[in-house]
């Protein structure tokens, strides 16, 4: 059977030709009337593409800014030296603090004041 | 279907900025039926047909200014309605999901706006809803329309020889789909 040739180029819908036209005129005269009332329509959308655009940079930036502004070296993290051990190891030598190193903690000579 | 003649002077009438809105009057007439059937068996519900056909004006006239006449005046505004109901399809999709995957949705829109229709034509639409969208599409304009392969080639972005295998696959596929079904 062929079906092509049977069912040939009919549709299953109800819509008729007129109630087409109806629909295709007001369409157009949509189309026309809405070009023709808000020539401008395009501009207030424009603007808010530049402000959503200025906000984003401006997020980045300040987040930016904030990142190097908070940002810490290695070093600072590290407690202050100002235990009266530290004040020790800081007048010696390394090669003395290396020394030290080969004491038991009972060994060590009383540098302390 | 226009003449040479006619189609030149429409160009022309749309060309023009003072006869613009009567060019694209006649553009409706001429072309109206047409688009709006082309949509229908894409999108298959009314609803979104006219939804689609609403956009599809809008977006013509908007180009009207840009349309250099250079490709056939209707593979041109095909190329916009097609644009437009894919653009309806496409708001149907869930996350990830393609277009072709609606079927069973269209299927049913299908068996429940063919009022008019005997079971054959609705089957023979239920066959059509079982082909990838695209395929669909070529075979809705070389079948329905009547266009040539070239002016498909236009409005799908396909090659000419790629739009005609796809239209003698569907063919194919149409076939069986109706044999395996047959009333």
């Amino acid at each position: 059977m062929n079906y092509f040739e049977t069912i040939g180029k009919r549709l299953p819908y109800r819509e008729s030709n007129q109630y087409v036209d109806r629909l295709t005129e007001q369409a157009v005269e949509h189309a026309i009337n809405r070009q023709q009332a808000a020539p401008s329509s395009a501009r207030p959308r424009r603007w808010r593409y530049f402000a959503a655009a200025a906000v984003v940079t401006l997020l980045l930036a300040g987040t930016g800014v904030t990142y190097m502004a908070t940002r810490t070296s290695p070093t600072a993290t590290l407690q202050p030296a100002d235990a009266p051990l530290d004040h020790f190891l800081n007048t010696i030598s390394d090669d003395d603090a290396m020394l030290l190193t080969y004491y038991d903690v009972d060994e060590y000579p009383d540098y302390y004041e | 279907m226009t003449t040479t003649t006619e189609h030149t002077e429409l160009v022309a009438m749309l060309a023009d900025v003072e006869r613009r809105n009567d060019g694209f009057r006649l553009l409706a007439k001429q072309y109206g039926r047409q688009l709006y059937w082309h949509i229908r068996r894409i999108v298959v519900a009314h609803e979104d047909a006219e939804d689609a056909l609403q956009e599809t004006y809008i977006n013509i006239w908007n180009a009207l200014g840009h349309f250099r006449g250079d490709a056939p005046l209707i593979a041109w505004v095909y190329r916009i309605a097609t644009n437009e109901a894919l653009r309806v399809l496409r708001r149907k999709t869930r996350l990830w999901q393609s277009v072709d995957d609606l079927a069973p949705v269209l299927t049913e829109q299908l068996c429940a706006q063919a009022e008019s229709g005997t079971d054959a034509e609705v089957l023979f639409q239920q066959a059509l809803l079982t082909l990838p969208t695209q395929q669909r599409i070529a075979f809705n304009l070389r079948y329905y329309d009547e266009l040539s392969y070239d002016d498909i080639a236009r409005i799908t972005g396909k090659k000419p020889t790629a739009v005609k295998a796809n239209y003698h696959y569907a063919k194919e596929k149409i076939t069986r789909y109706l044999n395996e079904h047959a009333l």
